[in-house]
Order: structure tokens, then sequence, then C-alpha cells
């Protein structure tokens, strides 16, 4: 625009473009220092001053990867000398490299990769400062000296999800892009290439991530989010790209129309199979997002018997709360990568009995000795109370109780699938019992999904050694689990929450309609002495 | 006579400050205030307003006459007025009355002791330590290897605490979710900001199941770290945390303990 102006001999407009464009390149050298510009000097030392600070401690001051806290976490820091990162906008370039855009990079610094142990942070670091850190840990990896990102993927095409298009995609995921051999039908991560075992591209274990759990998706959970992992695949791990490189590329070589408009109609149909799968992914989830943790779990009272299976319809009657597990990191020997996520809890009562249907997923029907390399247990679950009768505000210590305070756990496991009532008095102490103790259960594993039913009667005889459920009082519970696979036993290796409240409804009692009579009844009252007394003393 | 407002608007204003104190700021400041205690709240402030109201021959007859009127329907508009009052307010009690019966599922709120009073001293393995007589942490005394010290307590900090209390320190740790109460955050200024180097010792030292009843020790997730860390670590990582957080610790001998919300 401004050549033309000067061509013209307008020079006082040639004078003021000058003048913009000074303007401008000074401005942007005060506003702007380093987007997608060449970091100065200055900036690779604050880069670095962050970086030591606040990442070297998990991935390593050469960047290797290696720092404190590197064997406590899984899936393990980046070591960002491979130059691989995960999640990136960029099609491969054409040396054939997977580069991430600064801006991708900057994303997963500010946003974290969910679900690990990368936290986000635009809570503590600000915008430039993130800049900093991409230009910095860039450094460590020559390739993107050697190379710049390729081209941008394009998310054109999108199709809004509809029961059709769902369909479809269920189709493309089982059909075409062959999604289930990873994810299994379900999207519970168990596919058959899961179970062979897949590993990463530094040799670690890696699952395939369990599509029903959005807020583990470590790129986001977001529409283009997940359109851009099937594109792309996810770099370093077997995840493969979809659309890489660009399919439209070679269109834009060619010069013979109908070969371009062939590869055109291929690419969009590329595209629109993508958004479906997209579609498809989306309606796997269990909930959009991580649910908030009720404080009470509330046990519907219900007529007749209570149902013995996890399968029976009686369970849509009841609330389902959901909670998660964490690994136990607070004794020894601490469970620090733990692969079960969370589990969901539902209770009903009857007046004689209790019931509880506990669901959660794991990718593996763990039994013992089943793999040579690591020692393999039984998956278990518990739910755990207290044993004694509990006044004020005391409780069992929440891992297992202590001597004063033991805790019944009603452990279930995969086989054989009979609960037991096991009684402990610390993790310490934990030894499986050898008694139903009035236990009922029933379970399943169910690709990829434990759901199993534990029963009891709401009282015993031992009303001083074992749990009772009175009604309409708020009992403490726990859940705790163990992933044999994982290698969890025993009372310290295992999965675990905080206590949180039982609480049995009460027969729907006639109180609210004596108390709303009682309510009509006290209100008439305050009105006609009110009116009695005025009239008697001003009337 | 008549100043300023209308009694029943100042009454009402009055109301609505304390309701605005007690959903709004409250929360804001510490904590949501837990339901049962909330209804004490509002029926305290009614009874201050009816104290208010009743303070003066005059102010009990501004507030009152209108009821009066009412009662006795004095003007032709009055009569239905007092129909409609007199169905509509029976009808309110019995609601309010049969809804606070079947309250339901809520557990009660406990009051948990966040900052109890510390014991005088403690045994830390094996070792006897008088909270009071510590009133700098002994590595703070080495000023020439400080730096190295922090050094250290960072390490401990990435290898022991930040799945809990998070790598920003603000309690958002990965593993926190899974625990209640919530590992600390000691970016506020509720927590170290208010503490002093010998009562974190205390605590690091013996963890959740080291706390007197009042902070209902059976629910603390926070590991006894004399389990797995020395005597130095520990004053290592206190180091750290009042470094990286740009907190100062409170130096101060005797009664630490502020009751906690
Ligand atoms: C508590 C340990 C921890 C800390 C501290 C940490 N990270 Fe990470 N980071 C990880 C882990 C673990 C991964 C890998 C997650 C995965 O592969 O799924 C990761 C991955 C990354 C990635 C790769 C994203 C991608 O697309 O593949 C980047 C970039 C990154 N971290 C930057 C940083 C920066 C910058 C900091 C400091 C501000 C930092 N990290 C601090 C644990 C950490
Ligand atoms: C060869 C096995 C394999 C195939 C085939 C595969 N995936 Fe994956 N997928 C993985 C692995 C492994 C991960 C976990 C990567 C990680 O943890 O970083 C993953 C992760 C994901 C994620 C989560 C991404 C994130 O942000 O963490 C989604 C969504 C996903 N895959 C969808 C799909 C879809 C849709 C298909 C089919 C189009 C597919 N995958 C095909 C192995 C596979
Ligand atoms: C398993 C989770 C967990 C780990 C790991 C953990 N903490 Fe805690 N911590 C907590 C919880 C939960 C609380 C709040 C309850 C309490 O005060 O006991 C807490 C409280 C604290 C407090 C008290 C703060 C206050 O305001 O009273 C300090 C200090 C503390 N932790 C330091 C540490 C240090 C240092 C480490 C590492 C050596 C650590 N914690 C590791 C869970 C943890």
């Amino acid at each position: 625009m401004s050549e033309q102006r000067i061509t013209r001999g307008r020079s006082v407009s040639a004078l003021a473009c000058c003048m913009g464009v000074g303007l401008w390149l000074f401005l942007s050298l005060l506003v702007a220092p380093i987007v997608n510009a060449q970091p100065t000097e200055a900036d690779l030392e604050a880069g670095e001053q962050i970086y030591l600070q606040r990442c070297a401690h998990c991935h390593g001051v050469e960047g290797d990867g290696v720092g404190a806290s590197t064997d406590v976490v899984y899936p393990k820091p980046r070591d960002f000398t491979s130059g691989v990162y995960k999640f990136r906008t960029r099609h491969e370039t054409e040396d054939g490299n997977w580069l991430a855009a600064d801006s991708d990079i900057a994303r997963s610094i500010r946003e974290g990769l969910h679900g690990s142990s990368m936290p986000g942070w635009e809570t503590v670091l600000t915008g430039h400062q993130i800049d900093q850190l991409v230009h910095y840990i860039k450094t460590f990896a020559d390739v993107f000296e050697e190379d710049t990102p390729g081209p941008e993927l394009s998310f054109a095409n999108e199709i809004p999800s509809s029961p059709e298009s769902i369909a479809k995609g269920k189709e493309v995921f089982e059909t075409v892009f062959e999604c289930h051999t990873c994810h299994g039908t379900d999207g519970r991560g168990n596919g058959e290439e899961a179970l062979a075992g897949l590993e990463d591209d530094w040799g670690h274990r890696i699952w395939p991530a369990n599509l029903t759990k959005p807020w583990t998706y470590r790129g986001g959970s977001g529409r283009r989010d997940i359109f851009r992992n099937i594109s792309l695949g996810i770099a370093g791990t077997p995840m493969p790209p979809f659309a890489d490189p660009d399919p439209l590329a070679e269109a834009r070589e060619t010069d013979d129309p109908e070969e371009k408009q062939e590869i055109e109609a291929l690419a969009r149909e590329l595209q629109e199979n993508t958004w479906h799968t997209v579609n498809y992914v989306q309606s796997l989830w269990s909930y959009p997002q991580e649910p908030e943790v009720k404080a009470a779990l509330v046990a519907k009272r219900v007529d007749g018997a209570l149902p013995e299976s996890p399968d029976d319809a009686a369970w849509q009657e009841a609330a389902v709360n959901y909670y998660p597990l964490v690994g136990q990191i607070i004794q020894e020997p601490r469970l620090f990568a733990p692969m079960t996520v969370g589990v969901e809890v539902q209770a009903l009562h009857n007046g004689e009995e209790v019931a509880f249907r506990l669901v959660w997923d794991d990718r593996t029907e763990s039994a013992p000795g089943e793999n040579e390399e690591m020692e393999t247990y039984v998956d278990a679950v518990a739910l755990q109370f207290s044993s004694k009768p509990l006044s004020g505000m005391e409780k069992p210590y929440f891992l297992m109780g202590d001597a004063s305070y033991p805790t019944d756990l009603w452990y279930w496991r995969n086989d054989p699938g009979d609960a037991v009532l096991t009684q402990t008095q610390g993790a310490g102490t934990f030894q499986v019992g050898d008694t139903a103790g009035g236990l009922v259960s029933q379970g399943q594993f169910d690709n990829g999904q434990y759901r199993v039913v534990i029963k009891r009667a709401l009282q015993t005889e031992q009303a001083d050694t074992e749990v009772q459920f009175p009604i309409g009082a708020f009992i403490p519970f726990s859940v705790t689990g163990w992933d044999g696979s994982n290698g969890e036993s025993g009372g310290y290796q295992r999965t675990v929450m905080a206590w949180y409240s039982l609480y049995l409804e009460p027969e729907p009692s006639k109180a609210p309609i004596y108390l709303l009579l009682a309510g009509i009844g006290f209100g008439l009252i305050v009105e006609f002495s009110a009116l009695y007394v005025t009239r008697k003393n001003h009337g | 006579m008549r100043r300023g407002l209308p009694i029943h608007l100042k009454c009402l204003l009055i109301l609505i400050a304390a309701i605005f104190v007690f959903s709004v700021v409250v929360p804001f400041v510490s904590a949501p205030i837990p339901g049962q205690l909330y209804g004490w709240y509002v029926i305290t402030t009614l009874c201050v307003i009816f104290l208010y109201v009743s303070s003066s021959e005059a102010s009990w007859e501004e507030f009152i006459t209108p009821v009066r009127n009412l009662l006795l329907a004095r003007t032709a508009l009055m009569k239905p007025l007092r129909i409609v009052v007199f169905i509509v307010v029976p009808l309110l009690c019995g609601w309010y009355f049969s809804t606070w019966a079947a309250g339901g599922a809520t557990p009660p709120g406990g009051l948990r002791v966040i900052h109890p009073t510390p014991p005088s001293s403690v045994n830390v393995q094996g070792k006897r330590f008088v909270l009071q007589d510590i009133s700098v942490s002994p590595i703070r005394e080495d000023e020439a290897h400080l730096a190295e010290h922090i050094e250290k307590g960072r390490v401990v900090y990435y290898e022991n605490c930040f799945f809990c209390h998070g790598d920003a320190l603000q309690g958002k740790g990965h593993f926190a979710k899974g625990f209640n109460p919530p590992p600390a955050d000691f970016q506020d200024t509720g927590t170290i900001a208010q503490l002093s180097e010998s009562y974190l010792f205390w605590r690091i030292a013996k963890g959740g199941p080291g706390l007197p009843g009042e902070s209902t020790p059976w629910d603390s997730a926070m590991p006894i770290w004399e389990d797995f860390l020395t005597e130095d670590e520990i004053w290592q990582v206190i180091a750290y945390l009042y470094e990286i957080t740009g907190h100062e610790p409170r130096v101060m001998d005797h009664g630490e303990g502020d009751g906690g919300h």
C-alpha cells in the first residue's frame, strides 16, 4: 500500500506512511517484543530464571525430564531435549518433523496437562513470562533451529452433534479409524492393543485415554481439541494421526482441476468423518466435567427386597454420587501412580437392609501372577465404616482407623467374588477377613468397568464392634480400591478418599403434614390474639 | 420528630445488610456459614431489630400504628387486605414449619479448628523441642548456607509435598481433590503467613494425626513427616515455603492458636 502511494509521488502520504511504519515498529517492540519473533538474549535469560524456579524440579535442569519429582509422578515429565510436544495444531513439516507452534506450547503451559501432575501456570505466571518460557524450553531441542512448524490444521466443515452424526461417528470409530482397537468399544481405554501393552517413545507403559472421562484428556476436551488429536495424533505416544500430512497439500500442487476436485472431496470426507467421531466421543462422556463431590450420599428408602444385581433397574432410582480416588501417599509404602480416577456410589435401603452399588473403571481384569514382569494382584474395592458407634465429631483415622477406633471394611475382590468383612486397626493390620459377616454381594467386570453390589442388614448382633446403620443419621463412610495389575494390594498400596456422610432416608413420615397444620394453627393464633388485644385497647 | 427514613424501611435495610454480610461477606473473607448457624444468626438479627424498634415509645408507636390500622381495618381498602394477610401468614408459617422438618440430608457442618494451640513441646525422632524456645529456625542461624538450605528445601518440597499442596503452593496438587479438609494453601494469607516456624515444625513433624481433637485429626491427610524426613529437611522445607511465597514467618513465643474458624 505504502509503495503504491510513493510511486504516485504523494510525498506527504509517503511521509505519513513512513512515520506510521516507524511508529508501528516502535509500538510492536514495546507491546509484544517476542510474539513469534526471534527471542532476545534477555528473554532467554528471563525464561531460564523462571524455568529454574518453577519447572526444573520436574523437567530437569538440563531439560531432560529428570528432576526431583520425576520418580514420583506418572506420566513422566516431558524430556524437552526430544523436541516432542503432544499437543500441536500444525501439520508435519516438509522434512517430516512434527513441530508444535509457540502458541501450542504456550497453551500447554498456561492450562497444564489435565489429569497429569503438570499444572496450569496461568494463575502464577503472566502471558509474557510464559512466552519467555516457550522460547527457553525450545532451546533444549535442536530441531527447532533446523526447521519451522508446518501448515496450520484446518477445522473446517464442522458438523454439529445429532443422533445421526453420533451413529455415523460410532461407525467411523469402529470401522474406518478403528479407534476401538486401543480405546475399546465403550471408550474406556481397554482395547486389544492397549491390553497387549503400548509404550510411549521413552519406553514407558502408556494407556489409551479413558474417553468417558473428559477431564482427564491431557490436551483439553473442547471439540477442536479432540478434532486436533484425531487429525494430528499425539506425538510421542502410539496414538496415530489420521489426517497428517495435510491431505490438501497435494491438491495445492496439482494443476489438473479434476484431480484437485477429487483430492478436495476426499479431504472433505475425512474432515466430516473426524467431526462425526468427535460427536461420538462426546456422546461417550460419563460427565462433561469432573463432578463436584456431594457431602452426603442419600440412601433412598424403597419398599420390598433390595436389588442384588448391579444391573437391576431399581438402581436407576438411587442418586449417584461420584468421588475422586487418589493414591495413598500418606504412609509408606506410598502409591504415586494410581490408575483409578474415581468411583460412583449409590445406596438404597428398605428399613431392614442397606445395599450399595459401586461402579468404577479399570482397563484390566487382573488376576494374581498374570504378568511376568511385575507383580499383579486381584482387583478389589472396599467400603469403609467405623466399627464402633460414634459420638460427637470423632471418627476413626480415615486410613483404616487405629487401635481405639477400628474400621470395618466391606471388602470385595474379583476372585473369588464374595465380599468379606475385614476389620482393621490401621493400615499395617490389614488382613483380608475370612467371614462374610452377613454381607451379600454380586459383582462383575464388563468391558473396562466393575459394577458391584454389597448389602447387609442394617443392624447386627455385634452392635458394639460392627457398623450399625441408624435411619436418619449421618454415618461416615469412604471407599478404597485396589487395581491389581497396577501392583496395588494390602493396607498401603491402594487408592483412597476422605470420609463423607451416608444418610439413610427416614420413612416418608407424616411429620411434615402435621407440622404444616401446626404452622397454620400457630399463624392463626398469633393473628387472632393480636386482633383481640388491639380491639380491646384501641378499638 | 420524624427524622430520617421511615422505621419500617430502616428495619428492612438492617435485615438486608445483615443477610448480605452473612451470605456474601463472611464466605468471601473466610468460609460459608453452615446452615444451622446461619439460621441462628438471622434470628439474632431479628431480635436486635425488635430491641431497636421497642427502644423508645415513639419508634414503637411509629412501628406499630400501621399494623394496628390493618388489624382494625380502619379504611375501606384495609378490609380485603386484612383478609389476604390473615390467610397468607398462617400458610407461610405452615410452609416454613414443614420444610424445616423435612430439612433432610445436609450433614452437620463440623466446626474444625484450623490453627489449634500447639503443645508446649514435641518429641521428634527422639529429640525434645520446646516450641516456645525456638524463636527462629536453627538453619537461619547458619546464614552463610541459607541459600543452600532453601535449595534443599525446594527438593524436599517437590519430592514430598507438591502432590497435595501443589506446584504453585496453592493447595491444588493433583491429589488434593481426594482429601477433606483440603491441603493448606500456602499463598493464602490465612495459613503460614500467620504462623511461626516452630509451629510449622510441629505441624510438619506430627502431621494430621498430631492435631488435637478439635482439629479433627482423623480427617487430615497431612502425613507425619518425621517418619520420612530428617530434622534438617523439615527446617529446610519450612525456609523454602517462606522464601517462595514471600511471606514472613510470624515471630512470637506464646499463644499461637487463634481458634481458627
Ligand atoms: C510437577 C511436575 C511438573 C512441573 C513443576 C512442570 N511440569 Fe511440565 N509436565 C509435567 C508432566 C508430567 C508432563 C507430561 C504430561 C504428559 O506427557 O501427559 C509435562 C509436560 C509439559 C509440556 C509438554 C506439553 C505437550 O504438549 O506435550 C510442556 C511444554 C511443559 N510441561 C512445560 C512446563 C513448564 C514451562 C513448566 C514450568 C513453568 C512446567 N512444565 C512445570 C510435569 C511438570
Ligand atoms: C494405537 C492406539 C490408538 C489408536 C488407534 C487411537 N488412540 Fe487415542 N490415544 C491413544 C493413547 C495411547 C492415548 C493417550 C496419550 C497420552 O496419554 O498422552 C490416546 C489419547 C486419546 C485422547 C485423549 C487426548 C488427550 O488430550 O489426552 C482422545 C480424545 C483419543 N485418544 C481419541 C482417539 C480417537 C477418536 C481415535 C480414533 C480416531 C483414537 N484415539 C485412536 C492410543 C490410540
Ligand atoms: C497427602 C497430602 C499431603 C501431603 C503430601 C502434604 N500435606 Fe501438608 N497438609 C495436608 C492437608 C490436608 C492439610 C490441612 C489439614 C491439616 O492442617 O492437617 C495440610 C496442612 C499443612 C500445614 C499446616 C498449614 C496451616 O495453615 O496450618 C503445613 C505447614 C503443611 N501441610 C506442610 C506440608 C509440607 C512441608 C509437606 C511436605 C513435606 C506437606 N505438607 C505434605 C496434606 C498434605
